[in-house]
């Protein structure tokens, strides 16, 4: 304590040390007591020691006085009367044990105020901490609850999806036994849910299914096993119903998998598929068709050139004989048969190829008996056939219409399985505009066909001219949809009426001449058969045989005749002809010239060079649509092979005759 | 060599500054290590206005800094001063040097600092001790800039605060230093031995960050680091996990040894995390974490490293992450007892909690491996005579 007493004048009491300056450690360190001449000398001395400074500054005055001092809470001023001066060293000690002790206890003050400070922070961290806890707690606890709601409405929505689907969603375990499956599964192949889960699949598909099944499981553990892409399967393979039969479906699955990739089993979509397999079959039915038709037509294309040689040189033949010659009669056989030869020729192109109609003069009765006894010999239904001559005549394919007929009629028998009648009844008809039938406006003939058989249903009466229904296991679905198409490209219509267990009634409208046949006839043969106008021909055809014949039967005519093999040839000798102003009269053009410049072509530069040229198209592919609409390809006529002298002389005077 | 500890948990800055000067003076220390708590804001010039008083002398080196409390051998506290008097009777030579703007450029600065101490030396280097602000400083930046410098071992820290990670300050020589960087050399004879020790174990699968800029990082595995750490640890990860759970960045080939980043803040916007210490793109991390007892045990496993090779401390430093002593939930009396127990009791002790660690692996050999930048980890290093 000793050396906190100081003094800064020099004749210091007992105890005091005399120092002429300060330093800090001799005030800064303990409490200290300071002895100074004036409180101002003190201050000034103690000036540069801050303000925590713990302390009394003693001065001697009159009387004993204690006064704070305004630096520090813990220095003070005190006057110590001059006979108390040689005890000032005891009276100040215990006032500074007194300061220290306060000193210490102010260290600890300070001290306990940091620790509640970091306690305080320390307490409000944590509660900080709770607090964000909590937040964190209720923000994952309402996140939670939106996935929850999120997750139920989607799973709602997957499960009314599922369950309305028109296809059927499963799920199998990885024993390929159902966990799940759609009420789709029900409507389609009639079990329920509860028939189907537990059941291993290869029960719902017959062995070529479940064969079918086995590759596209391994072919898929093969492409996983090069390839890390998880890809779906798909097959299509025969369901089983519950009623025993079969419907085809589509499958498409997926392997399903844990969160750690183990297979826990698969999943997927089936669809039913049995229309489109029936429409692939009918397709691929079509198509062979398509191939016989294209060989049908090729065939036909021939026996029509070597017909026309034949009906030609027959037709020839008999214009050289006496009428009354014994051998007119089997010429005119002949020529009979001929022409049903080419009758047949020209349906194999009618099935080879369809299209547009070549029409003729056609008697609807002769058409109607032919087709009628030709499907009916030998069935026991009986045809009942009631055609007034007063029929009009009209101008049809022959082949097509009889096509359509033979159809119409062959259904009727099957519909009267136990034999019956058929009735064809037909009259005349003429539309107008008021008629409920849409038909343009004209004269038109009915033809009725009735059966007494089982009649058609309701249900399926809308459908029987869509292509590919049918009713009968055997049947393509094609015959009335063809018949309904002829008739249409007829410009007439076919409807039907039906009774079920009753019968069928087919009605066909027709647009007709407004006249009968013989009448229409005798008109036109008589104009024919009188104007040979003779004149130079030019003949296209590539075949020799063809080309002697008609060049026979034209001089026979009357005409002079140059022939040629090919376009090329024909426009060749056609300028020759015109730049020697003797241009020619007509020129017959085969269609189809094998190698070489065909009809068509050949037509295009001759009608350049000469406008007026009068081009006759021929063709065996006498349903050709060059043939059956020639105008809109530049020529003046078409003639079908084969055909005699008198058709074409016919042609060619009705084409000169044209103004 | 002579080691003598003090500390003192007075609030009176030239008082205490007084007391450790006259406990070290006896020894007339060449180099006073001084650790302090932030308590005197602005009466550091009080304080070495004490210090000089009561060593009566300035010429010693006095190099230290602020962390979270301090460690000695006779107080644990969270505000206080220590201080480790060290006296080599002229055998060893000291040098030491500080250099402002590591926040800016931390790896620079260190460089700088460390051929400054390095040129004042004048010879071989046997240890070092970093200091560098831990406030504004990337310390995988201060530690990369050092070793371009120095070839040997060194320990060192990232000064702080008390958990406000708003200031911190280095001494040096009477001066208090912010935004720097403070390196102490030692040359000649000077015995110690040092380890890393942190307890913590990687947990998960192994990512690769692949896009950071300093000391944030925003993508790791393709990933947000926010997500990533979320997918390891099963839950979402919020800001409560502060100073738990921590990147372990590989250090070498060896799966034993990591360098640990903790999370110093996240985005939950961007899911981005920001931490004690820059990753560099490119390094592996996994996620790590550790529990209490795990983090006592690492310090006694650590300090018997230190002494397998019979090795007699004369003196010992520890650095420990502050925190770890937030997680233990104390000063860290418990991790300076466990070491105490170890060297015994009287051996002069001291220092910190940082914001983050500096020092090396002692190896199965006895070789260290070269010195990381560590957060969440304890340092020790034990002085011998």
């Amino acid at each position: 304590v000793n050396y906190r007493l100081l003094s800064l004048t020099e004749n210091a009491p007992h105890g005091f040390q005399y120092i002429s300056t300060l330093d800090q450690k001799d005030v800064r360190r303990w409490p200290f007591a300071l002895l100074a001449s004036t409180r101002e000398v003190a201050d000034t001395a103690l000036e540069p020691f801050g303000a925590s400074l713990a302390g009394i500054i003693v001065t001697l005055g009159s009387e004993h006085a204690w006064q704070s001092h305004s630096l520090s809470p813990q220095l003070f001023y005190c006057t110590l009367p001059y006979n108390l001066k040689e005890h000032a060293a005891h009276l100040l000690r215990a006032h500074l044990e007194l300061l220290e002790t306060c000193k210490q206890a102010e260290n600890r003050i300070k001290q306990q105020q940091q620790d509640l400070a970091r306690a305080y922070e320390e307490s409000n961290r944590t509660k900080q901490e709770f607090i964000q806890i909590k937040r964190s707690l209720v923000e994952e606890l309402s996140e939670r609850r939106l996935v929850e709601e999120a997750l139920r409405k989607s799973e709602t929505h997957y499960r009314l999806l599922t369950e309305n689907a028109t296809d059927v969603v499963w799920k199998l375990d990885n024993e390929f036994r159902f966990t799940y499956i759609s009420p789709a599964d029900e409507r389609l192949r009639g079990y329920r849910a509860e028939e189907v889960l537990g059941h291993h699949v290869f029960e719902i598909f017959d062995e070529e299914g479940i064969t079918v099944l086995k590759n596209a499981i391994r072919q898929r553990q093969e492409e996983e096993q090069c390839s890390s892409i998880k890809r779906s399967i798909s097959f299509e393979v025969r369901h089983r119903c519950k009623d025993g039969s079969w419907v085809w479906g589509e499958v498409n699955s997926i392997q399903d998998r844990s969160d750690d990739g183990r297979l826990i089993g698969y999943h997927g979509i089936s669809r039913e598929i049995t229309e489109r397999k029936k429409h692939e079959q009918e397709q691929l039915k079509i198509d062979k068709l398509e191939s016989l038709g294209v060989l049908a037509g090729g065939i036909a294309h021939d026996f029509n050139n070597i017909l026309t040689g034949v009906m030609g040189y027959i037709s020839f033949a008999q214009k050289l004989i006496e009428p009354k010659h014994l051998s007119l009669k089997p010429l005119s056989e002949a020529e009979k048969a001929s022409a049903r030869a080419a009758e047949l020729a020209h349906q194999l192109l009618t099935f080879a190829r369809g299209g547009e109609p070549i029409k003729k003069i056609v008697s609807l009765r002769d058409l109607v008996y032919e087709t009628a006894s030709l499907v009916l010999h030998g069935s026991n239904v009986k045809e009942n056939i009631t055609i007034p001559d007063s029929l009009h005549a009209i101008k049809a394919d022959e082949g097509q219409l009889s096509q359509v007929f033979h159809n119409i009629i062959i259904n009727a028998t099957h519909a009267m399985p136990d034999g019956g009648t058929l009735s064809i009844t037909a009259h005349n008809e003429i539309h107008s505009n008021s008629t409920t039938l849409e038909l343009p406006p004209g004269p038109y003939v009915n033809l009725a066909f009735s059966d007494h058989g089982c009649g058609i249903s309701e249900e399926n009466i809308k459908k029987i001219f869509d292509p590919y229904f049918s009713t009968k296991s055997t049947g393509s679905g094609l015959g009335l949809a063809s018949a309904n198409s002829i008739v249409n490209r007829h410009g007439g219509l076919i409807s039907v009426s039906s009774v079920e267990g009753c019968g069928t009634t087919f009605t066909l409208h027709l647009p007709s001449l407004g006249v009968t046949q013989s009448n229409y006839q005798m008109d036109n043969v008589v104009q024919a058969e009188s104007d040979h106008t003779g004149g130079s021909i030019l003949v296209m055809d590539d075949e020799d045989m063809i080309r002697e014949m008609i060049t026979e039967m034209l001089k026979y005519l009357g005409y002079q005749v140059t022939t040629c093999r090919n376009g090329e040839e024909a426009i060749a000798l056609y300028r020759e002809a015109l730049e020697a102003g003797e241009p020619f009269a007509a020129v017959i053009m085969d269609l189809t010239i094998p190698g070489g410049m065909g009809g068509k072509d050949a037509a295009g530069h001759i009608l350049a060079l000469d406008p007026t040229a009068q081009l006759i198209v021929s063709s065996g592919y006498s349903n050709d649509p060059i043939v059956s609409d020639f105008s809109s390809y530049g020529f003046a006529a078409a003639v079908a092979k084969p055909y005699r002298i008198s058709e074409l002389g016919q042609l060619l005077s009705s084409l000169f005759l044209i103004p | 060599m002579i080691y003598t500890s003090a500390s003192t948990s007075q609030t009176d800055a030239y008082r205490a500054g007084s007391e450790i000067g006259e406990a070290l003076k006896h020894i007339s220390p060449e180099v006073v290590l001084l650790f302090t708590s932030i308590t005197f804001e602005r009466e550091y010039g009080d304080f070495f206005a004490g210090l000089y008083d009561g060593l009566e002398t300035k010429n010693v080196i006095v190099f230290g800094g602020t962390g979270d409390g301090i460690y000695e051998t006779s107080l644990t506290a969270h505000y206080g001063v220590c201080a480790l008097g060290v006296a080599s009777g002229g055998q060893t030579r000291w040098s030491a040097a500080v250099v402002t703007g590591v926040g800016a450029d931390s790896s620079g600065t260190a460089r700088q600092c460390a051929a400054a101490a390095l040129e004042r030396i004048g010879g071989t280097v046997d240890w070092g001790f970093v200091l560098a602000d831990g406030v504004t400083a990337d310390g995988t930046g201060v530690v990369s800039g050092v070793q371009d410098i120095l070839t040997v071992p060194f320990i060192g820290a990232m000064t702080g605060d008390d958990r406000k990670f708003t200031r911190s300050r280095i001494f040096y020589n009477g001066r208090e230093i912010e935004d720097g960087v403070a390196i102490l050399l030692a040359s000649g004879n000077i015995p110690f031995i040092t380890h890393s020790t942190s307890g913590f174990t990687a947990i998960g699968t192994t990512g690769k960050v692949e896009a950071s800029q300093g000391k944030t990082i925003s993508r790791i595995s393709s990933q947000t680091p926010l997500a990533f750490i979320s997918e390891q640890i099963g839950t979402p990860f919020g800001e409560t996990d502060h100073g738990i759970l921590a990147l372990a960045t590989s250090c070498d080939s060896s799966e034993k040894n990591f360098c640990l980043r903790a999370t110093f803040r996240i985005n939950t916007l961007s899911g981005a995390i920001t931490t004690f210490g820059s990753i560099a793109e490119r390094t592996t991390v996994r996620v790590s974490c550790a529990n209490r007892e795990q983090l006592l045990n690492a310090v006694s496993t650590g300090i018997k490293t230190l002494t397998r090779s019979g090795f007699t401390p004369a003196a010992a430093i520890i650095i420990s992450c502050a925190g770890r002593k937030w997680q233990l939930g104390n000063c860290g009396e418990e991790e300076v007892q466990a070491i105490k127990n170890a060297i015994g009791s009287q051996i002069p002790l001291i220092g910190f909690p940082s914001f983050g660690e500096i020092g090396p692996y002692l190896m199965d050999d006895d070789t260290y491996s070269k010195s990381y930048f560590h957060n969440a980890t304890c340092v020790i290093c034990l002085l011998g005579a």
